[in-house]
């Protein structure tokens, strides 16, 4: 009876609907997964990768691999959480192999950007002074530095929380832990972006 | 600090700093929830960590909003095409072959096959025993008439011959006047 009403409680989310006529061969739907689900993949992993085409490849390896597997699909979760799972994993695993290959930069940060490194404008700029209100683009670049220092699994939660709206148990379901590690997880997540971004807050 | 305030620990800050974060995030149970409420309009350095964890939170708006690109859906779509017509990859194959097989019935027929090979080899050993007993009755029977001769086997290898063996049985043709040597 209790695996009956959860399966009941996954059959009632619409993308759930969409990925069982997947199942079942409409290519119509698919099409429509896509187009719901791409500008959230695409900015998932732009925001943890920080390079664009890296993104967009991502996004689509994601679709693949849930188009690949759809004939063995069970709802057995939100479809939105085994999708992000499955984009936290290939994240995970791009963030490693680039961590492997990543060299010493011999340019100038610019030049940086064009390789898909991320501009990166030092906080320590802006803490000479303190005073001077920040522009949106300083703003969001410094943002983007508090949540690069974050861990994968921190980046992800907030993503997740903060984007998708992704209650704990979601992001538990994503990242495979409990609620009460995922709480964990996001106070200190929170706590961080805290220390990193206080100072720039009036 | 005075040296009776107890100081607070590092767990005892990040609980509260999960509980906190936890409230502003709407994840707290009611009851909880009215005791964190109570304690922010009365605590006022919590109420300003509070603050200060919503507003950088509040800050990730900032974040340029990164969407797919005009062809993505159509190049994602395409790529479909490519793994309905490539051929089956070696992870694939493996679950495409058992599938195939099983829909074939030719899993089936092997199974059938197979049960009916133990059940006769079953029944083969099951015939084999009983025809056997008897054998091994007889066996048994045959032992015990010749359990004499097995018993004094021992003095019986003596003899040269069975000829001798009767020889010497039979009663010897003896003149009662004659005198032995």
């Amino acid at each position: 009876m209790v695996s009956q009403s959860l399966s009941n409680q996954y059959l009632s989310d619409p993308d759930v609907q969409l990925m069982l006529l997947v199942k079942e061969g409409d290519h119509a739907a698919f099409e429509k997964l896509v187009d719901r689900f791409q500008d959230r993949l695409v900015g998932f992993f732009f925001h943890m990768l920080r390079d664009r085409v890296v993104a967009e490849d991502l996004a689509q390896e994601t679709f693949l691999r849930v188009y690949r597997s759809r004939e063995r699909y069970e709802p057995k979760a939100r479809f939105s959480t085994w999708l992000f799972r499955i984009a936290h994993n290939l994240a995970s695993n791009q963030k490693r192999g680039s961590a492997r290959r990543r060299e010493i930069p011999l340019t100038s940060d610019s030049q940086a950007n064009e390789f898909g490194t991320g501009g990166r404008i030092p906080a320590d700029k802006s803490a000479l002074m303190p005073t001077r209100q920040l522009d949106s683009s300083e703003v969001r670049e410094v943002v983007k530095d508090a949540l690069d220092s974050l861990g994968d699994r921190q980046r992800t939660a907030v993503l997740l929380h903060k984007f998708e709206g992704m209650s704990y148990q979601d992001i538990g379901d994503v990242l495979g832990l409990g609620t009460v590690a995922v709480k964990s997880l996001l106070s200190r997540a929170r706590g961080k972006l805290r220390e990193a971004l206080e100072r720039y807050v009036n | 600090m005075s040296k009776d305030q107890p100081q607070t620990t590092k767990p005892d800050v990040e609980d509260e700093l999960a509980d906190l974060v936890a409230y502003l995030d709407g994840e707290m149970d009611e009851p909880s929830a009215e005791l964190m409420e109570r304690r922010l309009t009365s605590d006022n350095p919590l109420r300003q960590r509070a603050d200060a964890l919503d507003v950088t939170w509040q800050l990730l708006d900032s974040l340029e909003d990164v969407g797919a690109s005009g062809e993505f859906a159509q190049k994602t779509l395409s790529s479909l095409e490519t793994i309905e017509t490539t051929p089956d990859s070696p992870q694939d194959f493996g679950t495409r072959f058992k599938r195939a097989l099983f829909q074939s019935g030719v899993l089936h027929n092997a199974i059938g096959w197979l049960v009916l090979a133990f059940l006769l080899a079953s029944l083969g050993l099951t015939i084999g025993r009983l025809t056997a007993r008897p054998q091994r009755a007889n066996d048994d029977v045959q032992m015990l008439q010749q359990l004499p001769l097995l018993k004094h086997y021992h003095q019986y290898r003596l003899l040269p011959d069975a000829d001798f063996l009767q020889d010497v049985s039979l009663p010897a043709e003896v003149d009662p006047g004659e005198e032995l040597p």
